[in-house]
């Protein structure tokens, strides 16, 4: 054994004194070739040890990092969260298996600050259909990447979900992926759950709907315009909006799913009248706002008549003090009738005000395969002034006692073609300064009588997942002696045994 | 690999060393667990885990320093690597004894989920879910602290660096975040990161030529994906640090996912600092 380590010894020193010496040839000036160099830079004996341990070391990482990567890939996670956070439901499933159309799920969040339960629901969308694929956009380095496709600020951490089969686009905001609650004792809001597979399975619903519901503006005759909330809401709800003016055309065109008719200041021709009740009749849809200064319109009249509505003479002003806004005896507000279109409203307890409206009344005249069910209704002490230019508020002689209804959804069923009709007694229901104020609920009633006419089924029913945060019972005794016993009964207790075992091994 | 692991385990439960660090580990977490479960009466038990996961920073150094660098000092490593077993079962022995101390206390914790039952319900997949995560979150971090140990003579040192490592890879996920994110920057950090390559392979082996051959590849290989794919080095350097980040996988078990990579990687974690610790013994003995 000595033997040899001396002998590896002066091995070692006559390698050493080889090099040297091929050292001193080079300082010495003989033209020794830069092949010569690295050939004997290889021979070094501190190469070949270094070599070895490094080629060794470099391989196993290499391994292991390639087995890390393939089992990424495979993506095998089990969901063992309490409400199945991160598994999609059987309706997202089903519905996304259906899918033909190649789409893409943008996440724009920046890198680095991706929402954890976001990035895991939406990573499973592609596993369900080779269709869908998910890519990640930063908003900061591509500021302008969804203007192609949706053209306010995006907000960090939405989506943006693209078919690229029919360039349809959908967009997210973050916000809408969280559901939260305002605690109205501190005014902060607080989050109660999520709804990331709703907004998202609702969104491919979206970019992939064959046909979607367009509402045409019938114009020429001083309709009132639509604000910017009521059109920004339409495409929230996937309704395209378009007009038409009827004096010019043959016929309402056959996409129309929804016509609406806002408060015509003038009268329509009989020909007019004719064309849209001949759109109607074939199961067409309208939602139809009327004004109180116009209750003479002859055919415009007419045309509400044939469904069994008229319009009452008059602005309707309210007595009862609970059924009116602030001062204003005219900005009424109105009871909900038990209706598709306000049960929401009815639920959440918010109100919808009508200002300057007329009275509308169903007709025992109508046809029987008409039936009218009142929306609004106003309340029994409200009564509508015929002189509309009086100063006077209170009832004078002439005034029609109420009540009235200020809104009245008409259906009717003939020759397997279903004709649905609502019509408000006021345009300023859908005004701009009602409908943007979130506190009433003039924005819901207009976007629910557009669902309710147009048949529009609810966006697919992914429940949200709720994450609030579970409590335990505990007293304040079980709790102080559990604590306790965690804290310094149990770590005194195995300190004590070490102290002991050490102690009489000591005495040993 | 037996006798080593038997004989260091004893070591640690007849001083006060092995009952010390179980005493303080539950301590700790008797704390978090009467303030978030008894206290505020929240049903998560993996809140208590995901609160603590600091823990490491104090505890693994306490447990690891004196493994290799104390039979380093007392030159009684001579004695083991002169004895017939090979170096990894020695380090493999060392090293599950080490675990062994941690996952007494780990077997403890797993009691306190089930005595929340009796006030209500909770979620027991996810709590044992988050335990899972934490006892291979402390696997990985012992293993680092092995590795550490292995390069220094002095308790202290292999104590303060381990400190300072784990201490590093804790806070790495929120300082990950402030990162810049756009090509640029990220290819010129992946420029410097294959000089530095370079550099380690130069003083591993000696020899410039295979560390400048390797350099100069891996920089043009880097030049020409950077150039071809510019989008491809979008926040990479986020997310290859993300993906490295020791503390991002725990989360995932906290949150109630049970993902297999995890567990690959805190694994592989283990097995990679076990190798180098090996690697670096066998070094010395050369030496």
């Amino acid at each position: 054994m000595k033997d040899q380590i001396t002998d590896n010894k002066t091995n070692e020193t006559i390698d050493n004194l080889t090099e040297n010496v091929a050292d001193d040839k080079e300082a010495i000036g003989t033209k020794a070739s830069i092949a010569d160099k690295i050939k004997a830079s290889f021979k070094s004996r501190k190469f070949r040890g270094g070599a070895y341990a490094t080629a060794v070391s470099a391989v196993v990482i290499i391994i292991i990092l390639v087995l890390n990567i393939i089992v990424t890939e495979l993506d095998l996670k089990v969901d063992i969260s309490k409400e199945g956070t991160f598994t999609l439901t059987d309706v997202t499933k089903d519905y996304v298996k259906n899918i033909k159309d190649d789409i893409t799920i943008y996440y724009l969040a920046q890198t680095g600050q991706e929402d954890k339960t976001t990035t895991e629901i939406i990573q499973k969308y592609p596993q369900l259909s080779g269709h869908i694929k998910v890519e990640y956009k930063d908003p900061v380095l591509y500021p302008s990447f969804a203007q192609k496709y949706y053209s306010d600020a995006i907000t960090n951490n939405s989506v943006l979900v693209v078919n690229s089969s029919n360039d349809r686009a959908k967009y997210i905001p973050a916000g809408d992926m969280i559901v939260s609650e305002v605690d109205y004792n501190t005014y902060q809001s607080y989050q109660t759950g999520i709804d990331v597979e709703g907004q998202v399975t609702s969104a491919l619903q979206y970019v992939t709907t064959e046909d979607l519901p367009v509402m045409y503006t019938v114009t020429g005759h001083g309709e009132a315009e639509l604000g910017t909330t009521i059109t920004t809401s339409l495409g929230k709800i996937n309704v395209t909006s378009q007009s038409i003016n009827t004096l010019t055309s043959e016929s309402i065109p056959e996409d129309c799913s929804v016509l609406l008719i806002n408060a015509p200041q003038k009268d329509y021709s009989p020909d007019e009248v004719t064309m849209i009740k001949e759109y109607l009749s074939k199961g067409g849809d309208a939602l139809i706002y009327t004004d109180y200064n116009t209750s003479s319109l002859e055919n415009f009249a007419s045309l509400l008549d044939y469904y069994g509505v008229s319009q009452v003479t008059g602005l309707v002003v309210e007595g009862s003090r609970n059924h009116y806004m602030g001062q204003y005896m005219t900005y009424l507000v109105p009871d909900y009738s038990t209706h598709e279109i306000t049960t929401d409203l009815k639920s959440d307890g918010t109100y919808v005000v009508a200002p300057l409206s007329s009275g509308l009344q169903t007709l025992d005249t109508a046809r029987s395969t008409i039936t009218t069910a009142p929306i609004l209704v106003t309340s029994d002490e409200a009564y509508s002034k015929t002189d509309i230019n009086s100063t006077n508020s209170s009832k004078e002689d002439g005034d029609i006692d109420g009540p009235f209804n200020l809104g009245i959804a008409v259906t009717e069923t003939y020759n397997e073609a279903e004709t649905k009709l609502v019509v408000y007694g006021s345009s300023a229901l859908i005004d701009e300064s009602m409908v943007s104020s979130s506190s009433l609920g003039n924005l819901d009633l207009f976007l629910n009588s557009v669902n309710y006419v147009t048949d529009k089924a609810d966006t697919l029913a992914v429940r949200t997942v709720s994450t609030e945060q579970q409590y335990l019972n505990v007293t304040a005794a079980q709790a102080n002696l559990w604590s306790v016993l965690m804290v310094i009964v149990l770590p005194v207790i195995v300190l004590g045994t070490g102290g002991f075992v050490v102690l009489r091994r000591r005495k040993k | 690999m037996l006798a080593i692991f038997k004989k260091e385990l004893k070591s640690y439960f007849t001083s006060m060393t092995g009952y010390v660090f179980v005493a303080f580990f539950l301590v700790i977490v008797g704390i978090y667990y009467a303030v978030y479960n008894l206290m505020n009466m929240v049903a998560n038990f993996e809140y208590v885990l995901s609160g603590i996961s600091f823990i490491f920073v104090l505890l693994v150094p306490i447990l690891t320093m004196r493994l290799m660098a104390e039979d380093k000092k007392q030159k009684t490593d001579q004695l083991l690597f002169t004895s017939p077993l090979s170096i990894s079962k020695i380090i493999s022995g060392k090293y599950f004894a080490v675990l062994s101390v941690f996952l007494i206390a780990m077997v403890i914790v797993c009691l306190y989920p089930l005595i929340l039952l009796q006030f209500g319900s909770l979620s027991l997949k996810v709590a044992y879910g988050s335990i899972l995560g934490f006892t291979l979150l402390g696997a990985a971090y012992i293993s680092i602290g092995l590795f550490v140990s292995s390069l220094t003579e002095s308790q202290l040192v292999a104590a303060v660096v381990s400190f300072v490592v784990i201490l590093v890879t804790v806070l790495m996920d929120s300082l990950v975040s402030f990162l810049p994110t756009d090509n640029r920057t990220c290819y010129l950090v992946f420029f410097v990161a294959i000089l530095l390559i370079c550099w380690l392979l130069y003083s591993m082996m000696h020899n410039y030529v295979v560390a400048l051959t390797i350099g100069v590849m891996g920089e043009a290989a880097l030049a020409v994906t950077y150039f071809v794919k510019p989008a491809l080095f979008d926040g990479l350097l986020t997310k290859v640090l993300g993906w490295f980040s020791v503390m991002a996988r725990f989360d995932n078990f906290t949150t109630g996912i049970l993902d297999l990579s995890s567990v690959v990687y805190y694994l592989s974690v283990v097995f990679i600092f076990l190798f180098l610790t090996v690697q670096v013994i066998k070094k010395h003995r050369w030496n």
